[in-house]
């Protein structure tokens, strides 16, 4: 696989960016003059973690990365505080940062990074939530990822909205590149710069969740912010509700909403909304099949994971996957109405209860944690957390306030902290 | 409670949030434009307001799926906000 040079071809005599991002903007053409990073060290089979953003020295690090065949994890700044684990859990050999390269020595093995070795084929590592416990260790086969991208596609030009870490954000960059498109990487994520850059671009696509577009309605900036050219804004990542998106509708008449839905585990799923106004979704697409059991939507594609490197498979024999999505049928459309889980989820970055509460209990004094979800019409959810102190102890409030936002991301960070009985709580519920 | 001890108690919410790095003024616009607050801030905002409604008697309510409705206004300035406060105090 030689993607720089296919995609060189590709992109040969075309004059136009693949790439505007805040800085300025980025032909293909140009990428293969940029300050390459030093990647002598690094050998195909390797695990290496590249910590970046849609910027071109990262999409440069990327796209050579994936050509050496080495098992990708593509992590961001905001999570730093979680990289030290998220290293142990994928086996990490080599961690990129801008033209930093530095070599981690261990003597781990893991059987499904020796079969894509044997294979010489590219990995893909990326963390999810699981059911219980610590983020999980997705791994996917690239090389067969990277097949969907032979097939020529009609692009739209589109701002990528979504982040270096998730599946769907990658995507897009792979898309846009295979496909002669243009991509572009707004300033900020504030509705302001969102829809400035949406102006100054012409963006057709706009790919979002629907806490950004909670904040697109609150902040009185639509209709008259919204570009014509703007055809089609998705969302999905988070749970959508039906006052929010038919004011959306009544507002921008000529958008049409489309619903996405996407497992990490699963790979990329197609999907189809009922119409703009509907969240009734079809889930298909080639290789793909779904049903219900017990009202929970249940999903096997063929475009799924390898398996977790830190935990059992998910899969049952027969390779179902339950989404663990409730979902309500009509006429093989589906609507998701909640989760048969504790994950959080706010403004669209998911993560378990239990998670906070880890870090939470290394805080001196604090015996007891429980973390809470609880609604909110700005971000969908946050965390409320109520910790209980050691016998005759306080619990310095303020300090394991400073004590989570070291460790935690601003998303996981409790908005409330109560000093209280954890134990009263759960016996109360249950009287 | 009066118009001005709602905005009172909105600013200092707002600044607490801030943590005092910035100077707010009524028409700050909550969302978009120079608002310096973003969406998990905007709640930390919130979340106060409903611990100083206690304090001041009443409940805040944001939550609900009546104030979602009302949401598109009430986070449009910090006059706005402090106006649906005061209201909500006189319940």
């Amino acid at each position: 696989m030689d993607i720089i040079e296919k995609l060189s071809e590709r992109w040969s005599g075309i004059d136009y960016p693949f790439l505007i991002h805040a800085n300025g903007s980025l032909k293909f053409d140009e990428v293969a003059k940029q300050q390459h990073v030093d990647l002598a060290e690094v050998k195909s089979g390797d695990v290496v973690a590249l910590i970046g953003d849609f910027n071109p020295q990262s999409i440069l690090s990327l796209l050579q990365l994936i050509d050496k065949n080495v098992i990708l994890v593509p992590l961001t700044v905001d999570t730093r505080a979680q990289h030290e684990y998220f290293f142990e859990s994928a086996l990490v050999d080599v961690v990129i940062e801008g033209s930093d390269v530095k070599r981690i020595h261990h003597s781990q093995k893991h059987v499904l990074i020796d079969e894509l070795k044997a294979k010489e084929h590219a990995g893909l590592v990326l963390f999810s939530t699981g059911t219980t416990g610590r983020p999980k260790a997705i791994l996917h086969d690239l090389t067969l990822f990277m097949q969907r991208f032979e097939t020529p596609r009609p692009t739209l030009k589109t701002i990528n909205f979504l982040l270096f870490d998730h599946i769907g954000g990658l995507n897009t960059l792979l898309h846009t590149l295979f496909n002669k498109g243009t991509v572009v990487a707004p300033k900020s994520r504030s509705v302001e710069d969102i829809l400035a850059t949406c102006a100054e671009h012409e963006i057709e696509v706009l790919p979002t969740t629907p806490t950004f577009l909670r904040m697109i309605l609150m902040s009185g900036l639509i209709p008259e912010g919204v570009p014509k050219s703007l055809r089609i804004i998705t969302y999905g990542t988070e749970r959508m509700d039906q006052p929010t998106l038919d004011a959306l509708c009544e507002l921008l008449p000529n958008v049409e909403f489309r619903q996405t839905f996407g497992m990490s585990e699963l790979g990329i799923v197609r999907v189809k909304s009922e119409s703009s106004n509907s969240l009734f979704m079809k889930v298909g697409g080639e290789g793909v099949e779904t049903r219900v059991v017990d009202n929970v939507l249940e999903i096997r594609s063929q475009t799924r994971m390898l398996g977790y490197l830190n935990a059992e498979s998910p899969f049952d024999d027969e390779g179902w996957y339950n989404t663990k999505d409730i979902v309500e049928e009509r006429d093989k459309y589906y609507k998701v109405t909640g989760r048969t889980s504790e994950v959080i989820n706010v403004g669209g970055l998911k993560f378990m209860a239990s998670e906070v509460e880890r870090v939470a209990l290394q805080y001196e004094r604090v015996e007891l944690a429980k973390a809470e979800a609880k609604p909110n019409p700005i971000t969908g959810q946050h965390v409320e957390l109520t910790v209980q102190s050691a016998c005759n102890s306080e619990v310095d409030k303020v300090g394991l306030k400073m004590f989570l936002a070291a460790q935690l991301p601003n998303h996981m960070m409790p908005k409330r902290i109560r000093v209280a009985s954890v134990g009263v709580g759960h016996r109360f519920k249950r009287i | 409670m009066n118009i001005e001890q709602a905005k009172e108690i909105v600013i200092s919410a707002i600044n607490t949030a801030l943590e005092g790095k910035a100077e707010i003024t009524e028409d700050m616009q909550l969302i978009g434009g120079e608002s310096l607050l973003d969406s998990m801030k905007l709640v930390e905002v919130c979340l106060a307001l409903e611990d100083l409604a206690d304090e001041h008697g009443f409940e805040f309510d944001w939550t609900s799926e009546s104030a979602m409705s009302k949401s598109r206004s009430m986070f449009r300035s910090v006059a706005a906000l402090a106006e649906e406060f005061a209201n909500q105090s006189e319940v």
